[in-house]
C-alpha cells in the first residue's frame, strides 16, 4: 500500500517534470541542427524516462513555432512525402540558453541543500 | 498505398477528437493535423503494407497516443504580460518618455510647423503639403493608438496597429534623417539654452515607434496568432507614399537643375520638363529668399548642399511661366496665405537694390489719387500722383514700383511727407541721386528716389514706411497729349507695371481730371462735370485693373486751328521763350517690315487680334516673320500681298506657332534687327509681352545701334502689363520706339500698320526756343505753362544723352537739375534733412518753382481775384467812413 502510494507520488512528480522539460527537450534537441519532424519526434520519444507521445510532441511543436521559437520548412523527399525541417530561430537560441541557465541554478540549488 | 474507407474514418475521428486539444495548447489545428498525417505516411512508407486497414490505423494511433495536456493556458518564462513587463521594469521601458517623445513632441512640433512655419522660413518646408501634413500626423497617432493598446493590454486591432506602426517607422526615418543636418544645433541649443527639442521629434517618435512594436509583439507572442503584419510592408508603405506625394517635387527639382545647368540643350529640355510637370507652387516658393532646401528624397540627395538661387529661380519661372514671379500672389495653403506667417522675420531681399523684385509682406498701398489738368490746345497735361503706402508687419519696408508714365511724360515733381510735412526732392545726376539714396536707407531715414527704367518708365522706390505706419509720396508728370486727330488729344493716365506691394481687394483709386475743355473716357465709374464755364471735369474711382487697362484714357476736344503754343523761357533773361509747332509729319517710305512676335505663352491669347491687324497690313510693302522661340525661330522670307491678296500664308504661319513658356526675345531681336539691316528703308515690329528677366546680354544689340545709329528702328508693341527688362536697358536709346498703348491690340496695331503705307502721316512736336518777341501776340498761338519748358528740356537731354559725349552728358544733367527732370541721366531724391541734402551736394529744389495742380497761372488769376476783391471791400469801406463824416 505504502509502495503504491510512492509510486503514485512518483508518477505525479515525473508527470511535472516531464511536462515542465518537455520544451526544453524540444529546443535542446534543434540545438545545433535542423532535424526534420518523424525524427525530431522519434528521436524526443526515444529518449528514456521522458515517457512523451507523437500526439503529444505535434501540438508542442506548431505551439513553438507560432510562438516564433522555432521556423520550419518543407523539403521534398524520395523516400516517402515532403519532410518538414525544424530549426531554432533566434528568439528560441535565446529561450533555450535562458531555460539552461534556469535549469543550472535550480539543480544545483536544489543539490545544495544535501549538504 | 491504398487506404480502406475505414482506416479513414478512424484517423479522421481521431485527429477530430484531438483538435480542441490541439487549440487548447496555442497550436495551429490545421498544421498539427498536417504533422500528424506527415508522421503516419513515414510509419506506413516505413512499414512493408500496401493497403492501409483500420486495424493499421488503430495500432499506429494507439502508439501515437492522444495529446496530453502540456501547460494550460500556455506561458512561457520570457513571455511575460505587459503588466509585468511595466511594473517590473522589463527592458526599462520608459513609458512617460514614449509618451512625450512618441506622441507629444511630435504632436506640437507638427502643429508649431503647420501654423507658423518656422522651419520653413529658416531651413527647408518639411510639410509642404497637405498631405505631408497627413502622412505626418500618422507617426504620433500611431504611436498613440500603440501605447494606449499595450498600457491596456487590448491588442483587439494588432493588424491595423501594426500597419500603422510600420508606416509610422517608415515616415519617422525618413524624417530623421532629413533633420540629421540640423540636429547638432538642437543638440547644442539644448545643451546651451534648454531649447530646440522640436527639430528632435522625427528622432524621438520613430524611436518611440520602434520600441511600441517591440512590446506589441511581446505582448502577442502568447497569444495563438503572434504574428504582427506590416513592418517591412509598413515602411516601405510609408516611404512610398512620400515619394508619391513629393512626386512633383521631384520633377520640379529635377527640372530645374537641368534649367541651371551649362548646356544650352540641357536647360532647354529642363524648361520643358518644368511647363510639362513642375509644381507652380514650388517654383514660386523658390523665387523668394529660402534656404531651398528639398525636402523629397531624390532631390535632397541629388543636392544637398547644392541649392536653387532664387535669382536662378525667377529666371527659370519666367521661361516655364511666361510672367513674372511676382505678379502672382505668394504660394497660399488651406486659405491661408503661408507666408503671412512670415511677416515678422522675412528680409526684403530688394530693398535698396534697382529693381522691384519680390512682393513683401505686410506692405500695402493705403490711398492714391490721381489728379491731372490737361491744357488740350497746347496738347499737354501735368498729372500728380500721390501715394499713401501702410506697412502692417513688424520690420521697416521699401515700397518700390515700376510706373509707366504718359506716353512722353517726363517726373517733373517728387515730394515725400516727413513729420506731416511735404519735402520736395533734389534733382541730379542719376548716380548722385542714387547713392543718397541709398546712403540714406543703410541709416534708415526718410528718402524717396526715382530713376527712370525704360522709356516712358521710372522706378520709385521709398524707405522706410515705418512698422504699423505709413509713407506719403507725391509724383507729378509733365507729358505731351497723345494727338491722332488734330481735334482730340488723349492722355494715358500713369498705372503701376510692377510692385513690391500689395493692392488689397475691393482699393480704388481716387482719378480727378480737369480741363477747359470738354473731357470724355470710357470707364463707365467716371463721371463728367461742367462746373463752370470753361471748366471741364470727369472724376471717380476705378480699381487697378481698371487703370492698368487700355480704358484708362481721358480724351479732350482741341481746337484745330491752334498749333501753337509757347511759354515764357526765365531761364535766359525773359527775352526768349519756348515754342511747340504741332505738326503734321510725313512719314518716310518704309520698303520692309521685319515682324517679330514673341513666342511666349502670352501671346497666345492675342494671335487673332494679330492676325487681324494684319489684314489691314499695307500692300506692297514686304514683310517677314521672326519668332521668338526656345530656339528661334526665322521664317525669313519676306512676303508681300497685292491689293486683293490676304496674308493666308502668315496667318497660318502664325496659327502654327507654339506659344509657350517666356521666351527671351533678345537673340530674337538682333535677327529681325540683322534682317531689317540689310535691307533698304527697313522697320522692325516687335510684339511683346512681358520678359521680367534678361536671360541673354543685349551688349551685341546695343553696339548694333553704337556702330549704327541711323539703323532700322525697332517698334515695340507691348501686350500685356508689366516688366520688360530689355526695355529698361533699351533706355534712351534713340532706335527704339515705343508704340503707346491707347486701344486694343488689333486697334494699336492697325493704326501703327497703317502709318507705314506711303504718303501716310502723323502729329508730331517740335519744340524750339526762340524770341519772346516772335511768339507774343502771335495769331493761334497759345501762352501756356511752364510744363511746355520741361517738355522742351526733356526732349533737349535726349538728344544729347544719345550723342552720349561726356560733355553732352554733363551738360544734359545740368539742364535735368535746372528743369527738375527725370531722365535717363538724372533723378530725383527726397532726404529728410537739410544736412543731408548738404552732405550729398545736392540742393532741394524750391518750392515756389515746382508744378501744382492747379497750375501756377490759375493760383495767379485767383490770387488776383482775391487782391481785386481786397481792394474793392476796403474802397467801399472807406467811401462808408468819408460819408459818415
Amino acid at each position: 500500500m505504502q509502495y503504491t502510494v510512492a509510486m503514485d507520488s512518483f508518477d505525479n512528480w515525473t508527470t511535472q517534470v516531464r511536462k515542465g522539460i518537455l520544451e526544453y527537450c524540444i529546443l535542446n534537441a534543434l540545438k545545433g541542427q535542423e532535424r526534420y519532424g518523424y525524427d525530431l519526434v522519434n528521436t524526443l520519444v526515444s529518449i528514456p524516462g521522458l515517457g512523451v507521445t507523437e500526439g503529444t510532441i505535434y501540438p508542442l511543436l506548431s505551439r513553438l513555432r507560432v510562438q516564433e521559437l522555432v521556423s520550419t520548412k518543407l523539403v521534398e523527399s524520395a523516400n516517402g512525402p515532403a519532410r518538414k525541417y525544424y530549426s531554432l530561430t533566434k528568439e528560441g537560441k535565446k529561450m533555450l540558453s535562458v531555460m539552461e541557465s534556469y535549469l543550472d541554478k535550480l539543480m544545483k540549488g536544489a543539490r545544495s541543500l544535501s549538504k | 498505398m491504398e487506404w480502406t474507407k475505414s482506416a479513414k474514418e478512424e484517423l479522421d475521428k481521431y485527429l477530430e477528437r484531438a483538435k480542441p486539444s490541439f487549440k487548447a495548447q496555442g497550436a495551429d489545428p490545421a498544421e498539427v493535423i498536417e504533422d500528424f498525417k506527415r508522421h503516419i505516411d513515414e510509419e506506413l512508407a516505413a512499414s512493408t503494407i500496401d493497403i492501409v486497414t483500420l486495424d493499421d490505423i488503430k495500432r499506429i494511433i494507439l502508439k501515437i497516443g492522444f495529446p496530453e495536456p502540456i501547460l494550460n493556458p500556455p506561458t512561457n518564462p520570457t513571455i511575460s504580460t505587459p503588466n509585468n513587463l511595466i511594473k517590473k521594469g522589463m527592458g526599462k521601458v520608459p513609458w512617460v518618455l514614449i509618451f512625450l517623445g512618441g506622441i507629444l513632441i511630435p504632436f506640437i512640433t507638427l502643429g508649431i510647423e503647420a501654423t507658423s512655419h518656422f522651419c520653413a522660413g529658416v531651413f527647408f518646408d518639411p510639410i509642404p503639403t497637405p498631405l505631408h501634413i497627413a502622412l505626418v500626423s500618422i507617426v504620433p497617432l500611431s504611436n498613440l493608438l500603440l501605447w494606449l493598446s499595450i498600457t491596456k493590454q487590448n491588442i483587439d486591432h494588432k493588424s491595423i496597429l501594426g500597419w500603422m506602426n510600420g508606416i509610422a517607422i517608415g515616415v519617422s526615418s525618413f524624417y530623421t534623417v532629413l533633420y540629421l543636418p540640423i540636429l547638432p544645433i538642437a543638440f547644442i541649443a539644448i545643451a546651451y539654452i534648454g531649447m530646440g527639442l522640436l527639430p528632435l521629434a522625427p528622432l524621438l517618435a520613430l524611436l518611440s515607434a520602434i520600441w511600441c512594436r517591440i512590446y506589441l509583439r511581446r505582448l502577442t507572442k502568447s497569444t495563438d496568432k503572434p504574428k504582427i503584419p506590416g513592418l517591412w510592408y509598413g515602411i516601405v508603405a510609408g516611404i512610398a507614399m512620400l515619394m508619391i506625394v513629393e512626386v512633383p517635387a521631384t520633377i520640379t527639382r529635377v527640372g530645374m537643375d537641368m534649367a541651371v545647368s551649362d548646356s544650352p540643350k540641357t536647360q532647354l529640355k529642363g524648361v520643358k520638363l518644368l511647363r510639362s510637370f513642375g509644381d507652380d507652387d514650388l517654383m514660386l516658393r523658390l523665387c523668394y529668399q529660402r534656404s531651398g532646401r528639398a525636402t523629397d528624397i531624390i532631390s535632397f540627395i541629388m543636392n544637398s548642399g547644392d541649392t536653387i538661387r532664387p535669382d536662378q529661380a525667377r529666371k527659370i519661372y519666367y521661361r516655364v511661366k511666361g510672367i513674372p514671379f511676382n505678379s502672382v500672389p505668394p504660394s497660399v495653403l488651406s486659405g491661408s496665405n503661408r507666408w503671412e506667417a512670415f511677416r515678422f522675420m522675412e528680409f526684403d531681399d530688394g530693398q535698396g537694390g534697382e529693381s522691384v523684385a519680390g512682393v513683401v509682406k505686410g506692405l500695402s498701398l493705403a490711398s492714391s489719387r490721381i489728379d491731372s489738368s490737361i491744357d488740350s490746345d497746347a496738347a499737354l497735361a501735368y498729372t500728380e500722383w500721390t501715394m499713401e503706402f501702410e506697412n502692417k508687419s513688424r520690420l521697416q519696408r521699401e515700397a518700390r514700383a515700376q510706373i509707366a508714365l504718359p506716353p512722353g511724360g517726363v517726373v517733373s515733381r517728387l515730394s515725400l511727407w516727413i513729420n506731416g510735412e511735404e519735402r520736395e526732392a533734389a534733382f541730379a545726376g542719376r548716380k548722385k541721386v542714387r547713392e543718397a539714396y541709398q546712403k540714406v536707407v543703410r541709416r534708415r531715414r526718410d528718402p524717396v528716389l526715382v530713376t527712370t527704367s525704360g522709356p516712358d518708365r521710372v522706378i520709385m522706390q521709398c524707405f522706410p514706411v515705418p512698422p504699423g505706419g505709413t509713407m506719403k509720396v507725391r509724383i507729378g508728370v509733365t507729358s505731351p497729349l497723345t494727338i491722332s486727330n488734330i481735334e482730340e488729344g488723349a492722355l494715358r493716365l500713369p498705372r503701376f507695371i510692377e510692385r513690391n506691394f500689395k493692392i488689397l481687394d475691393g482699393f480704388n483709386h481716387s482719378l480727378w481730371m480737369e480741363s477747359k475743355t470738354p473731357l470724355s473716357s470710357n470707364i463707365k465709374a467716371l463721371v463728367n462735370e461742367n462746373p463752370e464755364n470753361n471748366l471741364y471735369a470727369i472724376r471717380g474711382h476705378i480699381d487697378d485693373q481698371l487703370l492698368k487697362s487700355s480704358k484708362s484714357l481721358i480724351t479732350t476736344t482741341r481746337d484745330k486751328d491752334t498749333k501753337v503754343a509757347w511759354t515764357p523761357d526765365p531761364g535766359s533773361q525773359s527775352s526768349y521763350a519756348i515754342k511747340q509747332i504741332l505738326e503734321e509729319w510725313q512719314l518716310p517710305e518704309i520698303g520692309t517690315v521685319v515682324l517679330l512676335l514673341d513666342g511666349s505663352q502670352k501671346i497666345n491669347d492675342y494671335k487673332v487680334q494679330i492676325a487681324n491687324a494684319l489684314k489691314s497690313f499695307p500692300v506692297n510693302i514686304k514683310l517677314s516673320l521672326v519668332v521668338a522661340s526656345d530656339e528661334s525661330q526665322e521664317f525669313g522670307t519676306f512676303i508681300q500681298r497685292g491689293p486683293d491678296q490676304s496674308f493666308d500664308v502668315l496667318q497660318n504661319k502664325i496659327d502654327k506657332i507654339t506659344f509657350v513658356g517666356g521666351q527671351d526675345n533678345v537673340p530674337s531681336l538682333i535677327k529681325a534687327w540683322d534682317i531689317a539691316s540689310s535691307n533698304q528703308n527697313s522697320i522692325v515690329i516687335w510684339i511683346h509681352g512681358t520678359q521680367p528677366i534678361i536671360l541673354k546680354s543685349l551688349e551685341e544689340l546695343k553696339q548694333k545701334w553704337d556702330r549704327r545709329p541711323n539703323g532700322p528702328i525697332i517698334y515695340e508693341i507691348q501686350t500685356d502689363h508689366g516688366p520688360n527688362r530689355i526695355i529698361e536697358e533699351l533706355d534712351g536709346i534713340y532706335g527704339l520706339k515705343s508704340i503707346p498703348r491707347l486701344t486694343n491690340l488689333e486697334g494699336d496695331l492697325k493704326k501703327l500698320f497703317k502709318r507705314l503705307e506711303p504718303g501716310s502721316t502723323e502729329f508730331k512736336f517740335a519744340r524750339t526756343r526762340v524770341s519772346l518777341s516772335s511768339v507774343q501776340g502771335q495769331f493761334n498761338s497759345k501762352k501756356t505753362s511752364s510744363h511746355l519748358l520741361r517738355l522742351w528740356a526733356h526732349d533737349k537731354i535726349l538728344k544729347l544723352y544719345r550723342e552720349e559725349k561726356k560733355r553732352n552728358l554733363d551738360e544734359a544733367i545740368q539742364l535735368a537739375a535746372n528743369y527738375q527732370l527725370v531722365t535717363p541721366v538724372s533723378g530725383a531724391v527726397v532726404l529728410e534733412t537739410a544736412q543731408q541734402y548738404k552732405d550729398e551736394g545736392l540742393e532741394p529744389v524750391n518750392t515756389s518753382t515746382v508744378p501744382t495742380i492747379p497750375e501756377p497761372e490759375t493760383w495767379a488769376l485767383i490770387i488776383i481775384v482775391a487782391l481785386i476783391f481786397g481792394f474793392l471791400v476796403i474802397k467801399i469801406k472807406r467811401r462808408q467812413v468819408c460819408r459818415t463824416k
